[in-house]
């Protein structure tokens, strides 16, 4: 089989999350099976133009749909902006490991988020929310540049009225009084307001990646080990198969070894900002 | 050293080369052929006969089996209206694999080494390449061995020659004794396209004749390499001086270290649609680390300094390419230092983090 071939997806709804962030659901348009794990990706593309690797934001939806929430910044996602319900998308995927579903059963559980980097990490929030009544602790920690640059804020509002989460924003700049704003600052201002065991925690990370080594830097400070810290990276992939060799940091291929990688397994090479 | 369980013969150069020769009439053989000043890897014609006795070509022939740009597929506009284009359904694969019996004669034993590792880039884990395992199979490879070293060549150093050391992926294992071909028939297909040549047992007296000639071009080697410490030799000095002493004062950024590397398997996905938008299509182009764009990603670049990405081609084939495929990513065939304009030398590196001395 031909991993380049793309298959289609066709758009079923497009709903505004900001001046230039869109969340779009897809159904997958063809007869063949479509799985993916949250954390993974897909190589989204229009032919002529290119493609670009975007991770679900949403859990499996019914149908073999599944949602993306992209910010228009280049040639691709410039298309994507175009699409109305029922045009026709380029998707080859699913690619990458996703995030390690499996350590949240009985950890406590820390998100932290930066800007468009709540994206791949909704459906860990989705997932633990089906469980939510017997959980322990389970913190969101969200940053973005203004309070106009949230994603998902309805579900933030019902996120923050469940007295099982502990849903915590931050903004670089704005009015300090917003109900919805706990402070002004980077996403690591927020971490005097939580109480956890960050010897028992997991976290899982994703934003830019400065912003994710500061993250990490104060976790392990407060206790963390390394290997709890999940970070999700960003790379400018070609194929998503671990052949074009665009996604290399050291040893690992970022779309086949990741997207999602603990702390440890990666900060020992050079070529990150972590 | 032989291979017990292989066959081994004696053929007459001329009759092997002369068969060879009349073979490409019928089918397609690529193999060393004289070009002006150079000997490269191309097809054999009555115009451009087998130049079995070569140095270095500039391109390994792994080229055939990964070609430096090739198309995987095109799409037609069949409507007239461009609003549709961009998501057309009609997907045309081309199959450009090679005929089932194509045949590659000529590699010397690293160009081998070159392409197994290639084999375990395209041919294994989840993602095995469709056009790279075809044109794989559907060729047979003939080797030969060494019979001359270059200032550059280092193969010895990296296990890869002068003489071919594992037989694996190849079909027929060539020494060239005076007049004569030592001939050691590795597989079937190998049996099969020896059918018609005249052959003679090879004798142990042949034999001795070819461990003598194998010691003979092993002690040509002057370029050396010490392996043992080498994954972390190079993966423990990711911040030595030596990049960007060497990197500011020799590298330019030409990316023909990569280009004529005969392991690099980096590529660059590229759709180009013809001025009627009725035919787009998609291809993939060997790329290069070397590139500035090569790491860029929205916002920002991961190797914006040539003295990372200097240090990024040394460290990757000689160090973090272990840990990926199980081998180095290096066969020692000197192609990129000798066709680096400031012959920037990695065995030079190398040695000079390993001894402190610069050479």
């Amino acid at each position: 089989m031909n991993l380049i071939i793309p298959r289609t997806a066709v758009v079923d709804d497009i709903k505004r999350e900001t001046s230039d962030v869109n969340t779009y659901i897809f159904r997958m348009n063809d007869e063949q099976p479509f799985v993916f794990k949250p954390g993974q990706f897909n190589m989204l593309g229009f032919n002529g133009i290119g493609e670009a690797p975007i991770s679900f934001s949403s859990n499996m939806l019914a149908n073999k749909s599944f949602a993306h929430t992209i910010r228009f910044v280049g040639n691709v996602t410039g298309m994507i902006k175009n699409l109305e319900p029922r045009d026709e998308v380029w998707v080859r995927g699913p690619f990458g490991n996703g995030w390690p579903m499996g350590l949240i059963d009985d950890a406590d559980v820390l998100v932290v988020a930066g800007g468009i980097g709540m994206a791949p990490l909704r459906p860990i929030v989705n997932e633990l929310l089906n469980g939510i009544e017997s959980r322990k602790k389970f913190y969101i920690l969200y940053g973005a540049r203004t309070c106009d640059d949230l994603l998902f804020k309805d579900e933030l509002r019902i996120w923050r009225n469940n007295d099982k989460i502990r849903t915590l924003v931050s903004v670089d700049e704005g009015p300090v009084n917003h109900k919805i704003i706990d402070e002004v600052g980077v996403v690591t201002t927020l971490f005097k307001r939580i109480d956890i065991d960050f010897e028992k925690t997991i976290s899982f990370v994703c934003g830019p990646e400065i912003m994710m080594r500061f993250v990490a830097k104060d976790l392990i400070l407060k206790g963390m080990p390394a290997s709890s810290i999940y970070v999700s990276l960003e790379r400018r992939m070609y194929c998503g198969i671990a052949q074009c060799g665009h996604c290399q940091i050291g040893a690992k291929f970022v779309c086949r070894d990741g997207p999602v990688f603990g702390y440890s397994d990666i900060k020992r090479f050079s070529d990150t900002l972590l | 050293m032989t291979h017990a369980n292989q066959k081994k013969y004696i053929i007459r150069s001329n009759d092997l080369i002369g068969y060879l020769e009349r073979l490409s009439r019928e089918k397609i053989i690529y193999g060393p052929v004289r070009k002006k000043d150079q000997v490269v890897f191309d097809r054999i014609t009555p115009y451009s006969p087998i130049q079995m006795d070569y140095g270095m070509t500039m391109l390994s022939p792994s080229k055939f089996f990964y070609p430096m740009r090739e198309t995987l597929f095109t799409t037609k506009n069949e409507t007239r209206e461009t609003e549709n284009y961009f998501s057309l359904k009609s997907i045309e694969v081309l199959a450009d694999f090679f005929a089932a019996d194509t045949v590659v004669v000529g590699v010397h034993p690293h160009d081998m080494s070159a392409i197994r590792i290639l084999d375990r880039v395209f041919m294994s884990g989840d993602f095995a390449d469709e056009m790279y395992m075809k044109r794989r199979e559907n060729t047979a490879i003939i080797v030969i061995n060494q019979a001359h070293i270059w200032d550059t060549c280092f193969s010895y150093s990296m296990g890869t020659g002068p003489f071919l050391s594992s037989y694996d992926g190849c079909d027929i294992v060539l020494t060239m004794l005076g007049d004569n071909f030592f001939t050691e028939v590795v597989s079937e297909k190998g049996e099969r396209l020896l059918h018609a040549v005249p052959l003679k047992e090879a004798t142990s007296g042949d034999l001795a004749a070819r461990e003598s000639e194998e010691a003979r071009v092993i002690s040509l080697f002057r370029k050396k390499i010490e392996i043992d410490a080498l994954p972390g030799l190079v993966l423990n000095n990711q911040d030595h001086e030596i990049w960007k002493r060497i990197a500011d004062d020799r590298c330019l950024g030409c990316t023909n270290c990569t280009m004529v590397c005969p392991t690099c398997f980096c590529y660059s996905l590229e759709d180009r649609t013809s001025i009627d938008l009725k035919l787009t299509e998609k291809s993939r182009y060997k790329d290069s680390c070397q590139e500035l764009y090569f790491s860029e990603v929205h916002g920002g670049n991961f190797r914006v300094t040539r003295q990372a990405r200097l240090r990024q081609f040394v460290t990757h084939k000689i160090g973090t390419w272990v840990e990926q495929f199980g081998c180095f990513g290096c066969v020692g065939c000197g192609r990129c230092m000798y066709w680096c304009p400031t012959k920037i030398d990695l065995v030079d590196i190398v040695n000079e983090i390993a001894t402190g001395i610069s050479t």
